[in-house]
């Protein structure tokens, strides 16, 4: 079997990730704003007789290294060529996307290029002869629509065609001016080598002074002084002129200069007030989608595994060893049952963050919101990974790749572990259930509290850090496209199986722990075991914030690793802690009433969906198995606030912090840590005492 | 072919930048030219403030934030 490399590379957002999907059925991120992949990313299909090893690079518009994300593709492009580069062009873009196109011309690597977008450029009125734009290049050219399921063995076809015949483009050949240069350099000057580069490609980067070389600088004045004009626009400009020349012979167009929707739409998304109640509106939406409709069916998921699994266990083998009972009552059921009830609401977040992504919204809040971030020291780009934070906090301290300088990105860094993401929105969701009779304002006040605090730490940092030129925000809107629904329920599925695989194995690895010690020494006291004696030991510490009970501290400790955890192992605690008698039992009576909750719990979704507010399905009474319950007993109200306001701030995530450490190094990553816990306690003490005073609950 | 040329004919051109622009940051009059603000590019104004300017350049909207009035004159 023949093996072929194939990169995918063109600007940002014109479907690369897409077509990769299409084609090799991966999940890789998608998302309709520039900047989604950030990283080179990989997949692999077998067609016919070949293994096609795919490689998806970050958009980018030119082959420098003006930021990060553009050097990923330059020098992997420079230092492991591929055998194919698939240069994916947006239809409706075409003169600007050649000027890219007209760069990897250079690198003289086999070709194919798609045409992308192709839907969109019919509505417009655009109609580009495929046929010329093949001739004139001199390799294949494919019109796509990226989603389509034809679009595989077409280009599946023309990639094996393209490689087997090593179609490479035609040479270009710029301005007599320009060439006469080029030879100059390539004669008297030492062009680095580069055994799969042509020369000529160095040559014309080092008239750019993208690769310093002192012996070209007499080459370049004499040219700039020839044509009064600085040698990068004098290159662009030949650059330019091959896209112009090439668009203007191959595109028709039936030129209707009719206002696009996305130009009416922006009118009121990118105004300054309509903007912010729009944003408003939306956020309340996303909110009300992850949280109220979901809620009901998490609620039951809960119920049935703590007051009919539970029981069941122990009713149907009440001969099994005491040991055994209790590890899949309370490690499986109480433990990982608990964080996996909360999956509806996992995927409906993630239903509504994708949304947002691919309808093209996403990008617009940077906006919106640059004047007021300007004011601690990032542009409005820096949103864009913050609001990332709310799925995961992990990927959208990746995301920072977009920003330009360092001091942004570590401002923007320290704000994004303040993000309530979904593992923090499960802890709230399952305590605030427990302890307050409608907890949607709490949960509110916990994100908003949230975000207060990146803002107040954003203002440290940049009083913190020394200052540099402030650089201009420069952004791509992409139109507003219709999320395609398959897409988005794709990635709300791939994201719930990420949960549920978490949930299966590092969090249950994690409770096993902690059941374990739980019952170390064997049948010694639970105050006695290992567990007991950790926990009655912390409860020194977070006694002044309400939280007196060892069983609560007990379950901040394996937290480190994950949040969720917390209610894994709130759940084998307590349960650990209890002991119920199951006898009168009854498993017809239970099932029936676990159906009838089943029936309920779907109607009040659907109600959720009419009604406008949040507290319908929160006046429902909540999970009320006995671990709740004793839950309940074991904090009060306000301790059961501090509790969450600590988890909200503390970085107890493991994977949080290791991604900070390998982006920002281990002495910030520590000390963020040391930070947000110290933060977390402090807020959490105030906030324990003030709501105390003033009664609120 | 060169530029000038080639985009005689169209409404709305890119006059240049003001020297201060480019002569304190080549890495942001280069990020612009990369993206398709050359001197001479088909642009239309949708948006101005103060802050803010969003351009639409051959297809794609382009929003520049942070003082961009003062760099890129449209003629
Ligand atoms: N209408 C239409 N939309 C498309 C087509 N192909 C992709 N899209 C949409 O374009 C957007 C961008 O897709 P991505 O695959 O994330 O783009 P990308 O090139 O990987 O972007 P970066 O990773 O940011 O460089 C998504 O919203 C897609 O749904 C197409 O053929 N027609
Ligand atoms: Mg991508």
């Amino acid at each position: 079997m023949k093996k072929i490399e194939v990169a995918f590379v063109g600007n940002p957002n014109v479907g690369k990730s897409t077509i990769i999907n299409n084609i090799a059925k991966t999940s890789l991120k998608v998302g309709n704003w520039p900047g989604v992949t950030v990283r080179k990313t990989e997949a692999s299909l077998v067609y016919k007789d070949y293994e096609f090893h795919i490689i998806d690079l970050p958009g980018t518009y030119s082959l420098d290294y003006t930021s990060e994300d553009v050097a990923v593709t330059t020098d992997f492009l420079l230092n492991s060529p591929p055998d194919i580069i698939v240069n994916i062009i947006e239809a409706t873009n075409l003169e600007r996307s050649l000027i890219l196109t007209a760069e990897l011309i250079e690198l003289k690597i086999p070709m194919v290029i798609v045409l992308n977008m192709w839907d969109e450029a019919l509505k417009l009125g655009i109609d580009i002869n495929i046929k010329k734009m093949s001739e004139l290049i001199g390799v294949d050219v494919i019109s796509a629509i990226g989603t389509k399921e034809d679009l595989k063995d077409r280009l599946l076809e023309s990639l094996i065609n393209t490689y087997e015949k090593k179609i490479v483009p035609k040479p270009l050949r710029y301005s007599d001016i320009t060439e006469k240069a080029i030879n100059d350099i390539l004669s008297y000057c030492a062009v680095p080598p580069n055994k799969n580069i042509p020369p000529r490609f160095f040559a014309i980067k080092m008239l750019e002074r993208i690769i310093p070389c002192d012996c070209c600088n007499e080459i370049i004045l004499k040219l700039e002084n020839d044509l009064k004009e600085n040698i990068y626009d004098i290159l662009k400009k030949d650059v330019y002129g091959v896209a112009h020349f090439i668009s203007s012979s191959v595109v028709k167009r039936s030129f209707k200069d009719e206002i696009e929707l996305t130009e009416i739409l922006d009118k009121f998304a990118l105004h300054p007030f309509f903007g912010l109640l729009i944003f408003v509106v939306i956020m309340y939406l996303m909110f009300k989608l992850s949280f109220d409709v979901s809620y009901p069916i998490s609620n039951w998921i809960g119920n049935f595994e703590s007051s009919f699994l539970h029981p069941l266990v122990y009713k149907l083998f009440p001969e099994a060893p005491y040991i055994v009972k209790s590890f899949v009552s309370g490690a499986v059921l109480d433990g990982v049952g608990f964080v996996v009830s909360f999956a509806p609401l996992v995927g409906a977040l993630f239903f509504g963050l994708s949304l947002l992504e691919l309808s093209g919204y996403l990008p617009r809040v940077p906006i919106i919101f640059d004047r007021f971030v300007s004011k601690f020291g990032i542009d409005g780009r820096g949103i864009l990974p913050f609001m990332l934070g709310f799925g995961c906090n992990v990927p959208a301290i990746m995301a920072l790749k977009i920003l330009e300088d360092r001091r942004s990105k570590l401002i923007v860094a320290a704000m994004i572990p303040f993000t309530s993401c979904p593992a923090r929105f499960v802890v709230f969701a399952f305590l605030g259930a427990i302890f307050f009779k409608n907890p949607a304002p709490i949960i509110l006040f916990l994100y908003l509290l949230g975000i207060f605090f990146s803002i107040l730490t954003a203002i440290a940092m940049n009083k913190i850090l020394p200052k540099t030129d402030n650089l201009p925000m420069i952004l791509e809107l992409p139109p507003y496209r219709r999320p395609p629904l398959k897409i988005v329920l794709n990635i709300a599925f791939v994201e719930l199986k990420g949960f549920l695989k978490r949930a299966g194995t590092f969090i249950f690895a994690s409770t096993v722990v902690v059941w374990a010690f739980l019952n170390i020494p064997p049948n010694a006291n639970i105050k006695d075991t290992v567990a007991g004696r950790i926990g009655n030991a912390l409860v020194y510490v977070f006694k002044p914030i309400g939280i007196e009970d060892w069983r609560a501290t007990t379950s901040l400790v394996p937290a480190f690793l994950a949040r969720e955890i917390i209610i894994s192992s709130m759940g084998a605690i307590y349960s650990a802690s209890t002991k119920e008698d199951y006898s009168n039992f009854n498993i017809d009576e239970a099932f029936k009433e676990q159906m009838m909750s089943l029936e309920q719990a779907i109607k009040n979704t659907a109600l959720s969906f009419v009604s406008p507010g949040f507290s319908n399905v929160f006046t429902q009474e909540s999970n009320t198995s006995f671990i709740t319950r004793e839950i309940r007993k074991s904090l009060s109200p306000y301790g059961a606030l501090s509790f969450m306001v600590f988890v909200l701030l503390y970085t107890s995530c493991i994977a949080t912090v290791s991604i900070l450490k390998s982006e920002f190094g281990t002495k910030f990553a520590v000390l963020f840590l040391l930070y947000s816990f110290v933060l977390g306690w402090a807020v959490a003490f105030l906030i324990y005492r003030v709501s105390m005073v003033l009664h609120v609950f | 072919m060169r530029l000038a040329e080639a985009t005689q004919d169209k409404e709305l051109k890119i006059k240049g930048y003001v020297v201060k622009g480019h002569n304190e940051n080549p890495g942001w009059k280069r990020k612009l030219i990369s993206m398709g603000i050359v001197p001479g590019a088909t642009v239309k104004i949708l948006r101005k403030d103060d802050r803010n300017t969003i351009l639409k350049v051959y297809n794609s909207r382009i929003s520049i934030c942070n003082c961009l009035a003062d760099k890129v004159e449209v003629e």
